[in-house]
């Protein structure tokens, strides 16, 4: 082999390498992109994928497409996402019950835990346990000392059975060594008049389920089920401050099947990451409530398996 | 339609597909949930409904053979004209909408259209087929632009 | 009243009169299409009201809503195929009025009947908000199971010929209402594996099956033949077309008693306004002197019912303003816009936002007037559709009962349930089983167990649980006078047929 030819060939691989690296993804869509949506149009989840899909439009070639397969607390869209091909052409918004809660309480036909290639996190959603403002507890510590004097006394609502939601309460009932009764509603908004109406003494809410009824004093907020303190609502303790080690709530960003090609990944990534990180996406966000919270595709994965695993610890997958 | 017999075969045939529910389907429910997680303070099971809907249709298919109608003003025998007829349009219906997921909403209608009108005596080709392009392409459109919602494709590649 | 008026002369502006007008009419044709829902048509037009101000989004918004829950009535009137779950019981009377050649009537009717529900419930919003919103709080799970156990006694009420073929049809439909995912412990029921039955049967392919296309198959018994029954044209009988002082007279006290009725059930949470045009239309029937005339085409039933379903939308805005709940799909997108708006309902919103809370009650007055006004309008062409040969109409109604089953979740199942239920309500309809019935159990089914469950697990399985509170109480006492009404009525024996 000639000196020459070492020098081209080794000349040859270095472009290649260099033009790879500036263009990291080659692949480029050559057909309609889907984001299917596991709830009805007009819902938060709704609301999330149809403003990331209009701020990443301009910058993608092919039209963005949110499709809305309502059903099965948004396990039909997560089904549908996990039998089509990895090719890049369909995602669903995940993060919520149906990726990190339902699977523990009862079969469904995908596992969380390997049937998905997380894209990223775009907003992350807080539970906080909630009590009406007259409640005789200052703090969580007091109603768990009273729930367990009296096995069974306390019942808190849901917003419905196998939700995270409910899955919160499971936890930290086990955790708590404590016994409550779980009346679980069709959602979120029944479970608050519930609670308003003294029909259950504690229940699981995002915070824009009861910001107004915060507003005017009429509930309190004993704990958060995340990580960190919200920076909104610095005074409300985390549970793992409480002592209970409990970080679950709605994670919501984009995750195709299992399997997808690196270059795909890459390329959706970067486009949906620039989208979320521009003014426009950010003054959406801020009119509809939203927190967002980034993670990359493989941490976002790997923090809704946490979450399901936690529960799954304390609920058997029947 | 005056008789009485027919009234009774009716109430039979409920009541034995209420005891097939009531003994085969409802057991096929889980009943496991009293073994899950919190689950100590339910009374009622998911299998408590399912039941009192199956004894409740036994119980009333039972009137309707002790107490049948001796007059059944709709009852049209599929083997008269007009039953016939009925059967028709419904074996159409069972077609389209299986087609639909093949052949994909525009194709399909197009078919269930043409053989609809022409079944039932519409001879005006010009008529027959602007009606079958047109209506398909038409709500489709509708659907697409106004509403934003996509009508299903089909699996089938198609020459047009 | 200086912020009323304000507001009102805001509301005049041409831009917000324009979005109100959009608003209406858009409502109107999206609530008359069966399988197209007013909370599909609230969802899809929020984004473009992301760049309005509040006025013009909230006339928008509740534009639709009202003139979409009466749109329904259009096409419930005219082809037996009620355009939202809400105008299920218009068709009882309605179509039997078109079938008679009155169609025009049946139309005229259902206009005064909505917009005097409407403007009703608009009144008791602005009069009552805030202290209803609270009485709504204190139904609990044993106040709903009671207040639906007295619902279901209506069944009694619509069963038509044969109480043990009504009563059946009510338990096949109680059958039907608990496929799906259990309520309390997530067990699936009667799922066969099959993913898309998890929140069992939907309802409105079910409603669409079981009318329109039931009523396919029966004119397909008569070869389509254009004559006979549908006579369309205000012109081939204009005294029958009228809508007389004597129509009026007997549709006065349905129509106020639905819209007390609609009012009430908006204002609670999760039972929506199918169950509020149900109950209108059965209690006008079980207090009515001739009973016998319903479903054969009397005027009052249009009115009862259409009365109904319209009074829900200022009840369901009562606990959506006063306290942030919403209590059905649609108010919950609603709620949505309104923080998009960068308002808050809830208590403080009369402190926070009067003039928020005064565009909401006057645009709702607005909506009523100005959906009355284009309806009447729209009288004349809404009839062209029965000029339409009939063989020509029912296969392309049959593409848009297609078409729209499957729009609801962008799923094929749906359409599978729609063809079912056409065949069934038409197997069900060859033995003389009514179908209304049927409908009403399915869909208070749902609400029974789930309440009912609830507050036995409260009480830990102790059933005095239903009437530990007067409410719960009340309501028990009042369906076993139901019951023993109805019971004393069929052994009277019914009136001589007058014919």
């Amino acid at each position: 082999m000639s000196t020459l030819r070492v020098l081209f060939s080794a000349a040859a691989l270095i472009a290649t390498l260099i033009v790879g690296a500036a263009d990291a993804s080659a692949w480029e869509p050559k057909q309609p992109i889907s984001i299917v949506v596991g709830f009805s149009p007009g819902g938060g989840t709704d609301i999330i994928a149809r403003h990331i899909a209009s701020t990443a439009q301009p910058t993608i070639p092919v039209p963005i497409v949110v499709l809305n397969k309502a059903g099965a607390s948004g396990a039909i869209a997560a089904e549908t996402v996990k039998n089509a091909k990895p090719d890049g052409y369909t995602m669903f918004v995940a993060g919520g019950s149906e990726s990190v809660s339902i699977g523990n309480h009862r079969k469904l036909p995908y596992d969380v835990r390997k049937d998905f290639t997380g894209i990223l996190q775009i907003t992350r959603q807080r539970v906080f346990l909630t009590v009406k403002a007259d409640a005789r507890w200052k703090t969580l510590a007091d109603m768990v000392a009273e729930a367990k004097a009296n096995p069974g006394k306390l019942s808190f609502a849901s917003a419905g059975a196998g939700s995270s939601y409910h899955s919160i309460m499971l936890v930290l009932q086990k955790l708590a060594a404590v016994e409550m009764k779980h009346l679980p509603y069709q959602g979120g908004a029944p479970a608050v008049a519930a609670l308003l109406g003294g029909h259950v003494d504690v229940s699981p809410h995002n915070p824009e389920e009861t910001q107004a009824m915060y507003d005017a004093g009429r509930v309190r907020y004993l704990a958060v089920a995340s990580d960190t303190r919200s920076p909104i609502l610095p005074d409300v303790p985390t549970l793992r401050e409480a002592g209970y080690d409990i970080y679950i709530e709605n994670i919501k960003g984009l995750a195709g099947p299992a399997g997808m090609p690196q270059d795909v990944v890459a390329y959706l990534h970067d486009k949906f990451k620039a989208a979320m990180e521009s003014d426009t996406f950010k003054r959406l966000a801020a009119q509809a409530n939203l927190e967002l919270q980034y993670r990359g595709g493989k941490d976002y994965m790997d923090a809704m398996v946490a979450m399901f695993n936690q529960i799954g610890k304390v609920v058997s997958p029947q | 339609m005056r008789t009485m017999t027919t009234d009774r075969a009716f109430g039979v045939a409920v009541m034995l597909l209420a005891l097939a529910f009531i003994l085969f389907a409802v057991p096929s429910i889980d009943d496991d949930w009293k073994k899950a997680v919190g689950a100590r303070y339910f009374t009622v099971g998911p299998r408590y409904y399912p039941y009192l809907a199956g004894i409740l249709c036994f119980v009333f298919g039972a009137l309707i053979v002790l107490k049948p109608q001796a007059w059944l003003p709709d009852f049209t025998p599929p083997t008269s004209p007009a039953g016939r007829r009925a059967g028709l349009v419904l074996a159409i219906s069972a077609a389209y909408v299986a087609l639909v997921p093949l052949l994909g909403f525009e194709a399909a209608s197009f078919f269930m259209l043409a053989a609809f009108l022409y079944a039932f005596g519409v001879r005006r080709w010009a008529m027959l087929i602007s009606v079958s392009v047109l209506a398909p392409v038409a709500v489709s459109l509708i659907f697409l632009k106004i509403f934003a919602l996509k009508l299903p494709s089909g699996l089938l590649p198609l020459p047009f | 009243m200086a912020l009323v008026l304000q507001t009102l002369l805001n509301i005049a502006e041409p831009l917000n009169l324009l979005a109100l007008m959009i608003g209406v009419i858009g409502g109107m044709i999206v609530g008359a299409i069966p399988g197209m829902t007013v909370t599909m048509a609230v969802a899809l037009s929020v984004p473009f009201t992301i760049s309005m101000g509040p006025t013009p989004s909230l006339l928008l918004l509740l534009g639709i809503y009202c003139a979409g829950t009466y749109g329904g009535s259009i096409s419930a009137i005219l082809l037996n195929a009620p355009g939202t779950p809400a105008n299920a019981a218009t068709v009882f009377d309605g179509y039997e009025l078109a079938k008679q050649g009155k169609a025009y009537k049946a139309l005229l009717m259902a206009i005064i009947a909505s917009v005097y529900g409407g403007l009703f419930s608009a009144l008791v919003l602005i009069v009552v908000a805030s202290g209803l919103a609270e009485v709504a709080l204190r139904f609990g799970p044993a106040e709903i199971a009671m207040l639906v156990v007295f619902s279901l006694t209506v069944v009694g009420v619509l069963s038509g010929e044969s109480m043990a073929k009504g009563l059946l049809a009510a338990a096949i439909g109680m059958g039907m209402a608990t496929v799906g995912t259990d309520p309390m412990v997530g067990t699936p029921r009667f799922t066969f594996g099959i993913f898309d039955l998890y929140d069992g049967f939907a309802y409105i392919p079910l409603l669409i099956g079981l009318f329109a296309l039931n009523e396919m198959f029966v004119q397909a018994e008569g070869a389509f033949r254009t004559g006979g029954a549908i006579l369309p044209l205000k012109g081939a009988d204009p005294e029958g077309n009228r809508v007389t002082g004597e129509d009026l007279r007997r549709s006065l006290v349905p129509m106020i008693r639905s819209g007390f009725l609609g009012v009430f059930i908006g204002i609670l949470p999760g039972l929506g306004s199918a169950i509020a045009t149900f109950l209108g239309y059965a209690e006008t029937k079980r207090a009515s002197k001739e009973p016998e005339r319903f479903g054969k085409g009397a005027i009052e039933g249009v009115a009862a019912s259409e009365a109904a379903n319209n009074a829900v939308t200022g009840g369901a805005l009562v606990p959506l303003l006063a306290l942030s709940i919403p209590g059905d799909g649609v108010t919950a997108i609603m709620l949505g816009a309104f923080l998009i708006q960068g308002v808050t309902p809830g208590p403080l919103i009369f402190i926070r936002n009067p003039e928020i809370v005064d565009t909401v009650y006057l645009g709702v007055i607005a909506a009523n007037v100005m959906m009355g006004v284009v309806a009447l309008f729209a009288l004349k062409p809404m009839t062209a559709v029965l000029k339409v040969p009939k063989v020509v109409l029912y296969p392309v109604v049959l593409m848009i009962c297609v078409a729209g089953s499957y729009a609801i979740r962008n799923n094929l199942f749906d359409v599978f349930v729609m063809l079912g239920a056409g065949v069934l309500g038409y197997g069900l309809r060859l033995f003389s089983v009514p179908v209304p019935p049927l409908l009403i159990a399915f869909i208070l089914t749902r609400p029974l167990e789930e309440s009912m469950r609830q507050a036995l697990v409260s009480s830990e399985g102790d059933p005095l649980v239903f009437l530990s509170s007067p409410i719960s109480t009340a309501f028990a006492l009042l369906a076993v006078a139901a019951v023993l009404y109805t019971g004393w009525r069929a052994r009277r024996g019914r009136p001589l047929p007058t014919e």
